[in-house]
């Protein structure tokens, strides 16, 4: 396990000044080092539906929240799990999409 | 009962100002009941239903959408939203396209294909930005379509602009069943009205009754103080209608000075009761116009205690009759009949 995030990698949110989002982008925060976990483990465990799943919910949650770029790669991961269920796509890409997006999920601070 | 003043037209419709005019009835209380109508909508928040398949999107818009006066309720995929549509009501939905089981897309067609949801405004939310996606979801029936992620403002407004538009049309559709001057229904859904009702009372074998009001001498009260005096008799008699029928009771303007009430699940003996009441406060009304002149009705009474096959149309001439019975006996009474009275055998078709 990687220890604490460098500081100076933190993803700050788009809206981190807005104070309507702050307590939401606080509970946001929070969730996301579970969110890294659970994308992990479905790659792990080759749960390929679980993943898309993952992947497509941070694509949206990502964007609303004001992480434009998590949301990016959340988008490229559900576009090539998809495609690695349909056997166009090398597994290995995949596992470097994964690994990519559970690091910005545990940089994200509100 | 419904209590008088409760704010209703004697029709279930509760319609800000739709009385118009001012009747200053003396012997009346000073219609407040509109007031209280109009208040009491405004407390209404309208219920917005999101159906996004994602907590974080749920989370969003509840926070983004907090001032907004709406009450908000949530669906976590397309078949949890048809379900929540039915139950909830709700007067807009938010919609995603993009989610895992019944699609977006496939919530809408469903909601454009059920005659109770037809008219229910959907906004599209969505990440899929293509053209094709817009064209599809407007098709469908959308009424807009907003991009994710969510421009707080324009997600603002557009709600707020699909809620005035849905207003505007209700509105319209209710007004064009109101009578203008009297704020009561009109002839055109009474007659759609009266239809149903008699299919109901037959089909459920339910009690129903039908009254038709006319004011006596109008024609000479109109020659005699004018129009308007004559207007704010209609007005008044209206009112009287809104303050002494029951909630239940659908009071229509049938045309001229003549007025019809539904009176759903009521035995004639009931309905007669209901329309003393009326012909009662009617007569004892000091009008601020010609107040050494007073106004009666003669009510013809047509009823049912349940189990008898008498069509629309013959029900309502048979009504006509009562009335016009009435009016021989004297003005300012009521005449009444009884279809399949007690022991008597059931009245078959007219015709």
């Amino acid at each position: 396990m990687p220890g604490k995030p460098d500081s100076s990698r933190t993803l700050r949110s788009a809206y981190a000044d807005d104070p309507e989002m702050t307590e939401l982008l606080e509970v946001f925060c929070e969730e996301m080092p579970l969110r890294a976990a659970a994308l992990e483990s479905a790659a792990r465990e080759r749960t390929w539906e679980e993943l898309q799943r993952l992947a497509h919910q941070l694509k949206g949650a990502g964007a609303g929240y004001g992480f434009d770029q998590l949301s990016e790669v959340a988008g490229e991961l559900e576009r090539r799990v998809k495609a690695l269920r349909d056997d166009e796509c090398p597994l290995e890409s995949v596992c470097a999409d994964v690994e990519a997006l559970a690091d910005l999920c545990r940089r994200v601070r509100a | 009962m419904a209590a008088p003043g409760a704010g209703t037209l004697g029709s279930g419709l509760s319609e800000p100002g739709a009385v118009a005019g001012d009747a200053s009835l003396n012997g009346l209380e000073q219609d407040d009941s509109m007031t209280i109508a109009a208040a009491h909508l405004s407390d209404t928040k309208p219920r917005v239903l999101v159906i996004d398949d994602s907590k974080d999107v749920h989370r969003l818009l509840k926070a983004r959408l907090r001032n907004e006066q709406l009450d908000l309720s949530h669906a976590e995929s397309g078949a949890a939203g048809l379900e929540a549509v039915q139950q909830e009501a709700p007067a807009i939905v938010l919609l995603d396209l993009d989610m895992p089981g019944m699609d977006g897309f496939e919530v809408l067609r469903r909601l454009k294909d059920d005659a109770a949801t037809i008219h229910l405004p959907v906004i599209v939310l969505s990440g899929l930005h293509s053209s094709q996606d817009k064209v599809t979801a407007f098709d469908l029936g959308a009424v807009d379509y907003i991009t994710k992620p969510f421009d707080l403002t324009e997600l603002r407004v557009r709600v707020r602009s699909a809620l005035r538009m849905h207003g505007l049309l209700q509105m319209l559709a209710q007004r064009a069943q109101l009578d203008g001057l009297t704020g009561l229904w009109n002839r055109a859904y009474f007659d759609q009205r009266w239809g149903e009702e008699v299919a109901s009372c037959q089909r459920h074998d339910r009690p129903l009754s039908l009254a038709f009001f006319d004011a006596d001498h109008f024609k000479s009260l109109n020659d005699t103080y004018g129009h308007p005096a004559g207007d704010q008799v209609l007005i008044g008699i209206a009112q009287i209608f809104q303050r002494v029928l029951r909630q239940t009771d659908i009071a229509c303007r049938y045309g001229g000075e003549e007025f019809a009430i539904i009176m759903p699940e009521t035995e004639p003996d009931e309905a007669v009761k209901v329309c003393e009441r009326v012909r009662d406060t009617l007569e004892n009304v000091c009008w601020e116009r010609h107040p050494e002149r007073g106004v009666t009705c003669s009510i013809g009474l047509c009823g049912s205690n349940g189990s008898v096959s008498v069509d629309a149309a013959a029900w309502l001439q048979a009504t006509d009759e009562q009335l016009y019975k009435a009016k021989q006996g004297g003005r300012n009474r009521i005449a009444v009949h009884q279809f399949g009275g007690p022991g008597k055998p059931k009245l078959k078709k007219a015709g």
